[in-house]
């Protein structure tokens, strides 16, 4: 698996462009956490409401 | 003393004009790859003969007016303003060719609305129509919406760099990324093609867990994708997003709506490993701040109503629509007649004033824009603290915005023009909307949704609707989406121009 990373030219490339990577994933995981939020708002006032 | 724009002047805008339609004749055959790809050769004389009169267009233009003066902010804030309706007027060919839309103004409607990223639809039967043209819409929304087709033709075409830093501030996009607004611009469409391919996978890889058939999800999957990053808010089908009637299909355009309603400076930032920047920049505060309190009472609302009664219709179907509003996208998974009959009124003034709220600055979204909400509120807090402090304090308020700046009175007066004449627009579009016959909550939702080029119905927007309201939501998605004033100094300079000419 190591070698085809290497072979391929994946690990290189993604040491090359990590900074790039990390971002895009660090804005998904931000547009996530707002939703996660929103999500957990919905769920705590559908169980309040029960209680 | 106001100056006239000359015959040099015009020279200059109609040479540049014709400079932009060169990219764009080769940006209309784009549509030829779906349509060889789908076998729709019926449709490949539409793309291709308007390209064609693009290229002739671009052709007559550049070489009549050719001048090597160069361009003032005068000059690029109507070219701007012209290019966007000269493109329309362009790209509504192969829809009205196509059959997409009934009349020739509905056509020019739908290509304004995927130019500006409204998402505001008079096509009678997406779900029916040859993919290469509903390709062609979508990809209007992420050329128009997502990168900006002026500024970046002129980057791309440009050898001088002054005419390309004038058209991204006419476009509305003031402030560049890199000292050169050439490397900016291409640096935007970097970013937005990255975030293109990221989503289409994941609303392929989505489509195809909801039941689609491959071939079927990967097709929405790249219209998606394209309307999605752009917060434009078309679909190739006319159910919009209730088609696929799945929750993680929805996710993937909740997350895609956020990130293309965030500042592409802080894209830059994030890309670059100044990961701190989002916790501390306050456009994000105020953007993340208003969508989670107008989230709190659109689920309150919805829920003491009785309208959803579980958790998962709540955040589906409520949250959604608010960030689709607050984004200034246009997705929808509520059906246009729920809105305007089932869902409470207050909650129509809600969206209306998310939509008019809008998303970041520098974005691919409308609206006032989260930038300028924070620094009219920075500056509300200083005026009423200023009272309670004695004579002699000095005080000023400090907002970080990739650096910490001062809040000056000129970005006060700034954020105060800008904002005015969307309130301004926005109380003139309900009024003539009203006056057709509509209900005031209507008539300011639909306003509200034209203008911040959100694309959100309750019902007006349809291939019926007046004649009239068509023309009005033609100007205010127009003017939206170039923030005004580059509009206004555009129709002031005709109406100089004409008062000359009376003169004469």
């Amino acid at each position: 698996m190591r070698m085809a990373f290497r072979k391929l030219g994946i690990r290189g490339f993604l040491r090359r462009n990590f900074d790039f990577l990390s971002g895009v994933l660090l804005e998904f995981l931000t547009a996530s956490s707002l939703l996660l939020l929103l999500a957990a708002l919905c769920f705590l006032v559908v169980t309040l409401s029960s209680l | 003393m106001l100056f006239r724009l000359t015959g040099g002047d015009w020279r200059i805008i109609l040479y540049h004009l014709g400079r932009m339609l060169h990219l764009l004749s080769l940006v209309f055959l784009l549509p030829l790859v779906p349509a060889l790809f789908y076998g729709e050769l019926d449709t490949l004389p539409h793309f291709l003969l308007t390209s064609g009169l693009t290229l002739l267009l671009a052709t007559l233009l550049s070489r009549s007016c050719q001048t090597e003066e160069p361009m003032e902010l005068k000059h690029a804030l109507c070219l701007v303003a012209l290019a966007w309706l000269s493109a329309s007027l362009l790209a509504s060919l192969p829809l009205w060719l196509g059959g997409a839309c009934a009349s020739p103004l509905d056509a020019c409607f739908e290509s304004l609305s995927g130019f500006t990223g409204t998402g505001l639809s008079l096509v009678t039967d997406p779900d029916h129509l040859a993919r290469s043209v509903n390709f062609h819409r979508h990809l209007l929304q992420f050329l128009g919406d997502g990168v900006g087709i002026v500024a970046v033709s002129l980057a791309v075409l440009g050898r001088t760099e002054i005419s390309s830093v004038l058209a991204f501030r006419g476009e509305a996009r003031e402030e560049g990324i890199r000292p050169s607004v050439v490397r900016t611009t291409r640096l935007i469409f970097g970013m937005a093609f990255t975030f293109f391919l990221v989503g289409a996978a994941m609303f392929t890889l989505a489509g195809i867990y909801e039941g689609a058939d491959p071939g079927t999800a990967l097709f929405d999957g790249i219209c998606h994708s394209f309307t999605g990053y752009a917060t434009g808010g078309f679909s190739p089908h006319s159910q919009n997003l209730m088609y696929y009637h799945g929750m993680i299909y929805e996710i993937v355009a909740m997350v895609l709506m956020v990130i293309g309603a965030l500042n592409f400076n802080l894209h830059y930032a994030l890309l670059t490993g100044k990961r701190g920047e989002v916790f501390r920049n306050t456009e994000a505060r105020v953007f993340f701040l208003t969508t989670l309190l107008l989230g709190t009472f659109t689920v309150l609302l919805l829920f003491s109503r009785g309208i959803y009664s579980s958790a998962e219709a709540l955040f589906r179907r409520g949250v959604f629509q608010l960030v689709s509003a607050q984004t200034t996208t246009g997705f929808s998974t509520v059906p246009s007649l729920h809105l305007a009959l089932l869902w409470p009124l207050p909650l129509l003034f809600l969206l209306s004033l998310a939509m008019l709220l809008g998303g970041c600055a520098n974005s691919t979204s409308g609206g006032i824009k989260s930038l300028r909400v924070g620094i009219l509120l920075k500056s509300l807090a200083l005026e009423l603290r200023r009272p309670f402090l004695p004579r002699s304090a000095v005080v000023g308020e400090r907002f970080h915005h990739l650096r910490d700046s001062p809040l000056t009175p000129q970005l006060v007066r700034g954020a105060a023009v800008v904002a005015t004449s969307y309130l301004l627009l926005f109380v003139a579009g309900s009024l003539l909307t009203m006056a057709y016959g509509y209900g005031a909550e209507q008539a300011m939702f639909e306003t509200s949704s034209a203008l911040s080029n959100v694309g959100l119905s309750c019902g007006i927007t349809s291939p019926s609707m007046p004649v009239g309201l068509k023309v009005t939501y033609m100007l205010l998605m127009w003017m939206g989406r170039l923030e005004v004033i580059t509009v206004l100094v555009f129709l002031i300079a005709l109406a100089l121009g004409l008062q000359r000419r009376r003169m004469e």
